[in-house]
This record gives C-alpha cells, sequence and structure tokens, in this order.
C-alpha cells in the first residue's frame, strides 16, 4: 500500500498494545490535535492490528491509506483524519473512571475462588508459610500482581522504544510488618508489608541507562506500584544479564 | 599410567573463558569455534606456565561442565531453567536457589532428555585432540558423571516418554560414557575424570534440604543411600574392563558461589565406604576450606588409592602460600603415601561459564603456587 510517501503530522507508538487494550484511546488521543485531513502515523508490533486498525478506520471513517514495515519488526500505519472526534474526551473519562471488579466466593476452610471477568483462580489463607500448601496465598498474589505489572509494563514500553527484549524476569521479596498479628499472637502492631524489593533481571538488545531509565518510566506507570508504593516501602532494581 | 613425577599438579577442569568468548558465546557467533580455539590456546598457555603437570583444556568450549552434551548427543535439549519451571515439582527449592544465586531463571541451562539418547558426534574425542596437538603434557579430559547426567537430565513430563524413569535413562547414558572413555582410552589419554558433584550433596544435604538444580529431579522420598548406591554401580558399569588412562572422580561441595557460608559443609567420611567400591584409580576432593574437615578421613580410603587433593580455594581473590601448602600436604602424608598424592584446586575456576569463581590472573597465580609447593615438596 505504500504507493506514496505518507509525510505524517503526528506519530504515536502502540509498541505490543492490541487495539482492545488502550490502542485505539492512544490513536484517538494523538489524533486529536490535527485538522481534517491531517496525516497521524501509528507504529505498532502487534499483529492483529494489521486486521483490526483497518476496520476502526472504516467504522469511523478514517483513511488508512497506507502502511510500511518500519525498524524493529514495527510497522507503520498511516491515517488521514475524516472529521473531529466528538467523543474522545467522554471516552478518555470513561477509562479513567472505570471500575474493575471481582467476586470472591468463600470455598470454606483456608480456601477461596477468585472470579473476575471471564477468568477465575483459587485463593489459600492469606499467609502460607508451608511450600507443599495446594493454593497461593493473598500475599503471594499481591506481590505476584506487582510483580506481573512491571513486567508486562517494561516489556510494552521497551516494544514502544523498539528496543528487543530477549529475556525478563522479575523476583520480588516482601516482609511484613509483624505477621504474628495476623495469627493473633500480638495484639497490637501491623501485620501489612513493610517492604517490597524487586530485582527486575533483563537481557535486551540496549545499554543500562536506557533499561534503567526504561525501568523508572515502568515503575512510574505503574498502577500496582504505585498504589504499594502510598503504603510500603518499595524498590526496584535493575540487573543486566 | 604414570605422570613421572611425584606430587603432579593439575586442575578440576575449567579455566575462566576470556569476556570476548562470553560475548561470542551469548551471541553466538559464527566465529566462535575460532574464538573457542583460541581461548583454549590461552587456558593451556596459562597452565603450562604456572607449572601445572597435567593440563586440560579449560572447558572452554563449554557452557559449563555438563550442559555441553546437549550439542553432542541426540535426545538432549538444552533448557533454561525458565523452561523448566513448568515442569519441576519442587518449585519452591529452584526458587530458594534462585535466589541465593541472585540470577533469573533463564540465565540457568540445563540439558533435558527429551528422546532417546545415543551420540551425535563424540562428547570430548574432538577436544581431546585438539589438546593433544597444542600440548607436550600430560592431559586431563573431563566428563560428566553417569550418576549427575541420569538424574540431571531426566525431568518428569519430558522425558518420561522415552524413559518412564531416570534408572532406565541410566543405560544409554552408560552405553555412552563407556563409547566416549574407549576412544579416550585408545587415543592415550593420560588422565579421565567424571565428575560428580552431586555425590556430597546427597551426603550432607539430607533429605529436605534445598537442593541444587542438578537434584531437584530426585523424588522427595529418594534415599541418599540408594542414590550413593546406584552412582557407584553406573560408575563401575562405565569404567568395566576399560584401562590406560588415570580414572577419576571429582566430588565437590558446590562451586557456584563465593559466599563460603550458602556452600555445602562437611567431612568426607559417610561417602568413603562407596568412593571404595569405584573401580577408579583417583578421587578428586575438595580440602582447601575448613568446610572439609580433616584429611584424616582419608586414611580410610582403599590404600592403592590416589587422591587429587584440593589445596588451593579457586573462589579466593588470595592467593595460598606455598609453605602452607606443603604443611596441608604432609598433615595427608600421615595417612596417605606420597606417591599416591596429586595437587589440584578445590573445583574449577570457571564451572559456569557466565559465573566464574576466579579471573585468569589469580586461577594462575594459585596453579603457580600449587607448583611451587609441589617442587618444595619433592625436594624434601
Amino acid at each position: 500500500m505504500a504507493e506514496h510517501d505518507p509525510a505524517p503530522d503526528a506519530t504515536c507508538d502502540g509498541g505490543d498494545l492490541d487495539c482492545g487494550s488502550g490502542l485505539l484511546l492512544i490513536i484517538r488521543n494523538a489524533m486529536d490535535p490535527l485538522p481534517s485531513g491531517g496525516v497521524l502515523e501509528v507504529r505498532s508490533r502487534e499483529i492483529s492490528v494489521k486486521e483490526d486498525l483497518p476496520a476502526w478506520c472504516r467504522l469511523v471513517g478514517h483513511d488508512m491509506f497506507a502502511s510500511r514495515p518500519g525498524e524493529s519488526g514495527s510497522t507503520s500505519y498511516f491515517i488521514r483524519k475524516k472529521s473531529a472526534d466528538a467523543v474522545l474526551k467522554q471516552d478518555l473519562d470513561q477509562a479513567r473512571n472505570y471500575v474493575w471488579r471481582a467476586r470472591v466466593r468463600g470455598r470454606g476452610g483456608m480456601g477461596a475462588e477468585v472470579f473476575v471477568r471471564n477468568h477465575s483462580f483459587a485463593a489459600g489463607q492469606p499467609v502460607s508459610f508451608d511450600t507443599a500448601d495446594q493454593a497461593i496465598s493473598a500475599i503471594e498474589y499481591l506481590i505476584g500482581s506487582l510483580g506481573a505489572c512491571l513486567a508486562v509494563g517494561f516489556q510494552w514500553r521497551a516494544s514502544q522504544r523498539g528496543i528487543k527484549v530477549h529475556n525478563l524476569e522479575v523476583a520480588l521479596q516482601a516482609r511484613a510488618q509483624d505477621i504474628l498479628v495476623y495469627l493473633g499472637l500480638r495484639d497490637a502492631g501491623n501485620p501489612g508489608l513493610a517492604d517490597v524489593r524487586a530485582t527486575v533481571y533483563v537481557d535486551a538488545d540496549a545499554d543500562l541507562e536506557v533499561l534503567e531509565d526504561l525501568l523508572a518510566e515502568t515503575v512510574r506507570r505503574s498502577p500496582v506500584t504505585q498504589t504499594l508504593q502510598h503504603a510500603v516501602s518499595f524498590t526496584a532494581e535493575l540487573r543486566k544479564a | 599410567m604414570q605422570i613421572g613425577v611425584r606430587y603432579p599438579v593439575t586442575v578440576v577442569g575449567s579455566w575462566p573463558r576470556p569476556p570476548w568468548l562470553l560475548e561470542a558465546m551469548k551471541r553466538r557467533s559464527a566465529s566462535l569455534a575460532d574464538l573457542q580455539d583460541q581461548a583454549t590456546l590461552l587456558a593451556i598457555k596459562y597452565q603450562e606456565d604456572a607449572g601445572v603437570d597435567i593440563v586440560s583444556d579449560g572447558e572452554q568450549r563449554r557452557d559449563n561442565f555438563y550442559s555441553f552434551i546437549s550439542d553432542r548427543l541426540e535426545g538432549i535439549r538444552l533448557m533454561t531453567l525458565a523452561e523448566l519451571l513448568d515442569y519441576v515439582e519442587d518449585k519452591a527449592a529452584f526458587e530458594n536457589l534462585l535466589n541465593a544465586l541472585d540470577v533469573p531463571a533463564f540465565a540457568i541451562k540445563n540439558p533435558v532428555v527429551v528422546g532417546k539418547v545415543r551420540r551425535r558426534k563424540p562428547l570430548v574425542m574432538e577436544d581431546y585432540r585438539f589438546l593433544r596437538q597444542h600440548t607436550q603434557k600430560a592431559v586431563k579430559v573431563t566428563l560428566p558423571g553417569p550418576y549427575l547426567l541420569s538424574r540431571s537430565t531426566w525431568v518428569k513430563g519430558l522425558s518420561e516418554s522415552t524413559y518412564p524413569d531416570g534408572d532406565s535413562l541410566g543405560n544409554d547414558i552408560v552405553a555412552v560414557l563407556r563409547e566416549e572413555l574407549q576412544e579416550l582410552a585408545s587415543a592415550g589419554a593420560e588422565m579421565v575424570q567424571f565428575d560428580e558433584p552431586v555425590l556430597s550433596e546427597l551426603l550432607l544435604a539430607g533429605r529436605s534440604a534445598t537442593r541444587t538444580f542438578m537434584c531437584a529431579a530426585l523424588a522427595a522420598s529418594s534415599s541418599p543411600e540408594g542414590e550413593l548406591e546406584r552412582a557407584v554401580s553406573l560408575l563401575n558399569r562405565v569404567v568395566e574392563g576399560i584401562r590406560g588412562p588415570i580414572l577419576s572422580v571429582h566430588v565437590c561441595r558446590g562451586n557456584w558461589s563465593r559466599n563460603e557460608d550458602v556452600l555445602l559443609s562437611g567431612p568426607y567420611d559417610g561417602l568413603i565406604p562407596y568412593l571404595n567400591r569405584m573401580k577408579l584409580d583417583q578421587f578428586v576432593l575438595e580440602y582447601a576450606t575448613s568446610r572439609a574437615g580433616t584429611p584424616k578421613a582419608l586414611a580410610a580410603l582403599r590404600p592403592d588409592a590416589q587422591i587429587g587433593y584440593g589445596v588451593v580455594n579457586p573462589r579466593t581473590s588470595d592467593v595460598e602460600d606455598p609453605n602452607e601448602i606443603v604443611r596441608r600436604v604432609r598433615e595427608l602424608t600421615e595417612f596417605v603415601s606420597p606417591d599416591r598424592i596429586f595437587l589440584n584446586p578445590d573445583c574449577g575456576f570457571g564451572t559456569f561459564a557466565e559465573r566464574p569463581v576466579a579471573d585468569a590472573q589469580t586461577a594462575f597465580g594459585k596453579l603457580g603456587v600449587l607448583a611451587a609447593a609441589a617442587r618444595k615438596l619433592r625436594g624434601a
């Protein structure tokens, strides 16, 4: 489709994000300042965008008139804006006000089952010291959730910068202030976490400084990390592996 | 096989790889084979200049002392611990190990049996020929031991369609190692060492302790005694009827950290009855740290058995005093006759390519000290 030089007026990079996970909001936000007829270049490494983006353009009336391969496995899509996006502000507000939901069913004893969207998972007692325990404890879900938020956030932001990540692993360690309070062995004190440490091992084609900058941005924009950071001491250290 | 000097000085195997070799290994450089040759020549030169009597190739072509078999055997795939985490039963033990090592699971590779095991090409014969071609010294060739291989490469869910358990895998591992050993013996290798690092772990770590990933495949119900019996039987089957090289086994207490506190502690006493039944000439043992206890335990070894006496610690930056080594060897000669004693470091200097425990200069200094101690002992 690259029949002529597209010469964009603005550019946005979705990295590995797909259309169902906020990419359309990013595109619409980047297109908003452009005049009618202005051209937006959308860079993406997500394969499904190839099908989904033209379909969305047809739906809303924009003209996706060209695409060409870019750097680091990325593809550039060129979209000519049709008209102003009357509902962008409304949709951004909707995203900002989104309410996440989960339904947790007690299963008797030391077990519960968690239902979220179309998924479900089992949870055991909030605190477990036994490696042979059958279910994942609530504290482990909490630090696992933090690690997942960092790992996926880092990968996505790396993809936006065209950095190939060969391997990524986040190792987490958390200590409670006084877990004996949970067990009922102490009355005073706080059973909450005192500190959480994350070691982020990265094997990627980028310098250490670039990766550290990427981690800092990931931490700054990570919803789970920023929630926990209000309550506990949190450190994240990057190791280039 | 006679080496021709008293107190022969040798190495346990690995030499720290140069940074340019590590980079080429990581990037799978097209010139990797040439760079491995160059690195091997350097490793040989360091050993010769230090005064080593029996040199190795420094294991420069290996990622570690046993994972390299995946390149050379059919039916084996090199997998990272990250890939294996889905399959191993004791994931918590793996987490403890990774935490102690401070490494990501993707950085450690383990060969895993995924099909019928047989030689695609020789394990070490080509490496042996290169070494032989480039030194006038006697040579030591290191091979992973049959117990280590049959236990560490068998992973439930990946290996059991070909071998129902690690025991049935043992037969093919023995066949592969025998074939290799016969060729090495015919070619005139002076010394062959089987690495069985986890034997002491079986004994010293007990049933419930944190195991290294090499031991992680063991079922929780395995008894240390049963496993040691199995190791004796496998080694004896590999060497049965083969003569020529000095046949040895190396047993250690861990060489993956410079923090001595996390490595295994304890004497070899409990292991001696098993070693005595191995049809081998030499036992390459660690005695450089206080974790090993006194060499008095070695009085119980078969009177014809040689000892590869570990008297320098590969993990410390300080180079040992030759007089102290002389003193330590004299302590051993109270129980063992001098003609049975070889001198070596406790373990390799670069067991795992990415995590060498010493740099080349330090390793060179330590080997030089071993040679100096040997000269003093010979002159005495």
